[in-house]
């Protein structure tokens, strides 16, 4: 076989695939789909090739113009892989990062941070400021005084250490900031808040910023490898066990992603977790291992 | 009460505007059936949430675009699962389930690298930015099937610098 019939061939599976990407339950497309798979071993293989490209080059979810934020301080952080545990662009871009397990690292400035599974961070520190950006995931940071400023970004969220030590977490519509010790500034555009110790602030498109009051014991949990959920959507729960999860987990029910779980439940077994959540709520995962975990009622 | 406070009341507006959100869930979405379902969704929504009154209307269509952006998405994400399902299925040589590495990606930078600008941006936005084709098309100024021109010429480029790192 010649290398144009391979392009040509790899060309049309590509075609095909990315038309029922957008419109997946066309009759005709799928249609088109089964009989180029039908054609022989040459169009099934130059299928799983391209298939296998388009997971290599990762799907980043990002940046739609719309999209916000993050945020975190002092205790809790989360963000989300829902769609993409490796965007290429956050691994091209950052300069921390972790698989699904949470590691406790030094950035630039000497400061400790710990970085949750599925996190990605850029260093942006300098001589006279120290500044990190999260890209996904969620981070806890202890932070020394030494004359310089110490700032965390993430979205169009910015949070300035006061005090000591903070978490910063992203979901992919929302923020959590969460302050264990010492004090943080939040800036979202022109407003901003200061936090305390035991305060948390939640920013999500949707319903605006609220601020609330948590245990300090429970700020960034997850470093023990536990997720205490008080009021937290099925949801967001959902992308914070998608960090610790090899896969993607995805919820194919809105209304079962907004149900409010409140409970402390197990990080070292994020699948065990999963499928307890989902037995409470009467939902049911179906899973296709280390690829995806589709939640369903 | 005024008209204009009549306008105001949000499920009066729900029920004037039931046309006008359903053609725009259904803009996303592309069945009727389906944007009947998220409007009616919107509603348990505003009414299971403290909105502002006054705001009803754009709320209520940010709401609706939100819940038919948000089902769009979710049907790609299951649709590219359940295909990729393929990978495990077929009896592909090991490089080819070795799904990521960092050797591959730095494969497919390179490749990337050696792409005329219009097609490394229409294989952005779909990859990256996740546009359809017809955003591409728009964004780029081409037709929707040059869009999906483009961004295959990409994919036979990363395959085939796949193939020969393999």
């Amino acid at each position: 076989m010649t290398e144009t019939t391979d392009s040509q061939l790899i060309r049309e599976a590509t075609s095909i695939f990315i038309r029922l990407r957008d419109h997946p339950q066309d009759p005709d497309l799928l249609s088109e789909r089964d009989r180029f798979l039908a054609g022989g071993e040459a169009h099934r293989k130059a299928y799983t090739q391209m298939l296998a490209a388009w997971q290599v080059t990762g799907q980043a979810k990002k940046d739609k113009p719309s999209r916000a934020p993050l945020v975190a301080l002092a205790m809790a952080c989360l963000v989300g892989g829902f769609f993409a545990k490796a965007p290429l662009e956050i691994y091209l871009r950052a300069d921390l990062t972790t698989d699904t397990a949470p590691r406790i690292t030094r950035l630039e400035s000497g400061d400790r941070a710990t970085l949750d599974g599925t996190t990605a961070l850029i260093d942006h520190t300098s001589d006279d400021i120290r500044q990190v950006e999260i890209l996904r995931g969620a981070a806890f940071f202890d932070v020394r005084p030494d004359g310089r400023p110490f700032v965390v970004t993430s979205g169009e969220l910015t949070v300035e250490v006061l005090g000591t030590s903070f978490e910063v977490g992203a979901f992919e519509d929302a923020g959590i900031v969460t302050v264990a010790e010492g004090a943080v500034r939040v800036t979202m555009g022109a407003q901003s808040w200061q936090l305390s110790p035991g305060e948390q602030l939640i920013w999500s498109a949707e319903t605006g910023v609220t601020r609330d009051h948590v245990g300090i014991a429970h700020v960034a949990s997850w470093r023990d490898d536990v997720l205490v959920a008080d009021g937290l959507s099925f949801a967001q729960i959902a992308e914070i066990l998608d960090r610790r999860i090899p896969g993607r987990v995805i919820l194919t029910d809105a209304a079962l992603g907004q149900q409010t779980i409140v409970g402390r439940f197990d990080l070292n077994d994020a699948q065990g977790t999963l499928n307890l959540l989902a037995k409470l709520t009467g939902a049911r995962v179906t899973s296709v291992p280390n690829l995806a975990y589709f939640v369903r009622r | 009460m005024t008209a204009e406070q009549t306008t105001d009341d949000p499920l009066t507006c729900y029920i004037s505007e039931r046309r006008a959100l359903i053609s725009l869930a259904q803009s996303v979405v592309g069945s009727t059936h389906i944007a009947e379902e998220l409007v009616q969704d919107s509603w348990l929504r505003w009414t299971s949430k403290s909105y502002a009154k006054e705001h009803a209307r754009p709320t209520l269509m940010r709401i609706v675009k939100n819940l038919a952006i948000d089902w769009h998405r979710r049907r790609r994400v299951e649709f590219e699962a359940i295909e990729a399902q393929r990978l495990m299925q077929e009896d592909a040589p090991d490089s080819e389930r070795m799904l990521i590495g960092k050797q591959r990606l730095e494969l497919v930078i390179a490749a990337l690298q050696t792409l005329p600008p219009r097609t490394l941006m229409a294989f952005r936005f779909s990859r990256i930015e996740n546009l359809t084709l017809r955003e591409i098309g728009t964004r780029l100024g081409v037709s929707e099937s040059r869009a999906c021109q483009l961004v295959a010429d990409a994919m036979v480029c990363i395959v085939a610098a796949l193939e020969k790192g393999a």
